[in-house]
């Protein structure tokens, strides 16, 4: 059994090797540029090993190195780090009864333009909850958002998704965005 | 507020809550969803949604070596670029060797299939096992997992066809779901197939490194056993 050390660098190549992959996609479809991804991590773990130290638990220490990278691409992006709740999350929202069938789009690249397209403000929240399964409580710490402002995002974001698969389904032409590459592809 | 009223809030705050995460709800919305057969189908969809998803967020995956060159530039910055990069390559090299290994043999999906079978007991037990033991377990293997919030009831190393991997009982939305990852022998795989036997049923996936296999009883359909194997499982991609 794995036992999490006290800091050390037997236990940051430990956290290395079991996060780095996960950390990557989310640098990745934040920066949407594969080498710019691979630098923000770079970056982001050479920080937190400076203050390693700081974080006892592991579930907290995934959590801050997520932050540690969103606070990377926003300072890599040249951005000034602003709080980003949205002022219209507070409205209502017109909800679904159902979401196309994800089985009309045949390939993961076919979803993946469409994600592609979608605002960062909604595809953030959406991958740390699809691709890394967190909770609206954990989006929210990193994000800096209230959980209900998370709740609210994440249903809109599944929201656009859903208009444009639709928008996908009626449309002929070709996606306008092509994401960053499948690494080694 | 009128009964009516009442039920129709509460579809509707149950609604919100599925679209704001279908994996964890609140007992009271679950009550809701529980008496609701067009909420028990969005639930359903959006699990599958997410599982593809989860999928197209995947597409997007590391070069080989990314850990070992973190660890090197954030661990030993100091140490010269040319140690560095014999370093990085000896890694490289080393996955690109792993990665060429061929693969293993036909019964192997019936006999992990007889594996969880055999072991069904193991589905009442209830360890609590942490996620982060079972990162470290799979990644022997090379296996990323990733924590989806999902109960892990049970890890184990199991001994099946010769071979000895690894079997997880997770608690999904989807209901209890054993899993069986066994690690590439030399020898090629079966394609991926769905197979059954008494109240069991199975999904097998080769993929490069590993056999992976999906358990459930027969009210877990074929296509949320698929979707739960893309989203909690990372490696190479399938050789269907």
């Amino acid at each position: 059994m794995l036992k999490w050390l006290r800091p050390s660098p037997a236990h940051f190549d430990q956290v290395v090797r079991a996060y780095s992959a996960e950390l990557f996609r989310y640098a990745a479809w934040l920066a949407r540029d594969r080498h710019r991804a691979e630098n923000i991590l770079q970056e982001a773990f050479t920080r937190a090993w400076k203050s390693w130290s700081q974080v006892e638990s592991e579930p907290a220490r995934r959590a801050w190195l997520y932050t540690i990278v969103r606070n990377e691409f926003i300072r890599d992006a040249g951005r000034i780090k602003a709080r980003m709740e949205d002022a219209q999350e507070g409205e209502p929202v017109e909800l679904a009864d159902d979401i196309p069938d994800p089985g009309d789009f045949a390939t993961a690249v076919e979803i993946r333009d469409l994600l592609g397209k979608l605002p960062e403000k909604y595809l953030e929240p959406l991958f740390l909850q699809s691709a890394v399964g967190m909770s609206c409580e954990e989006i929210a710490a990193i994000m800096e958002l209230s959980v209900g402002a998370t709740m609210t995002r994440m249903t809109r974001a599944r929201m656009a998704l859903r208009d444009l698969m639709q928008d996908d389904t009626v449309s002929t032409a070709k996606p306008a965005l092509r994401l960053v590459q499948a690494g080694g592809k | 507020m009128s009964t009516t009223e009442n039920t129709s809030e509460q579809t509707r705050a149950a609604r919100h809550a599925l679209l704001a995460d279908p994996r964890r709800v609140s007992p009271e919305a679950g009550a809701t969803i529980s008496r609701d057969p067009a909420l028990q189908q969005l639930r359903r969809q959006l699990l599958e949604a997410d599982g593809r998803l989860a999928q197209a967020f995947d597409e997007v995956r590391p070069a080989p070596g990314l850990a070992e060159r973190i660890i090197l530039r954030a661990r030993y910055r100091r140490r010269s670029l040319w140690a560095a990069g014999v370093a990085a390559s000896v890694v490289i090299t080393a996955a690109a060797l792993f990665m060429l290994k061929p693969a293993a043999d036909s019964p192997l999906a019936l006999a992990m299939l007889d594996h969880v079978i055999e072991s069904k007991y193991e589905l009442d037990n209830d360890g609590n096992v942490a996620p982060a033991r079972v990162q470290a377990s799979l990644a022997t293997f090379g296996v990323e997992y990733r924590d989806m919030g999902y109960r892990v009831r049970h890890l184990a190393d199991c001994l099946v066809a010769g071979r000895i991997g690894k079997h997880l009982v997770l608690s999904t939305p989807s209901g209890i779901v054993s899993f069986i990852i066994l690690p590439d022998n030399g020898q090629a795989l079966p394609k991926a197939q769905k197979l059954g036997k008494g109240q069991f049923h199975a999904v097998f996936v080769p993929r490069p490194r590993a056999a992976y296999g999906a358990f459930a009883e027969k009210n877990v359909s074929a296509a949320e056993l698929e979707g739960l194997m893309q989203q909690l499982f990372v490696q190479g991609t399938a050789q269907t």
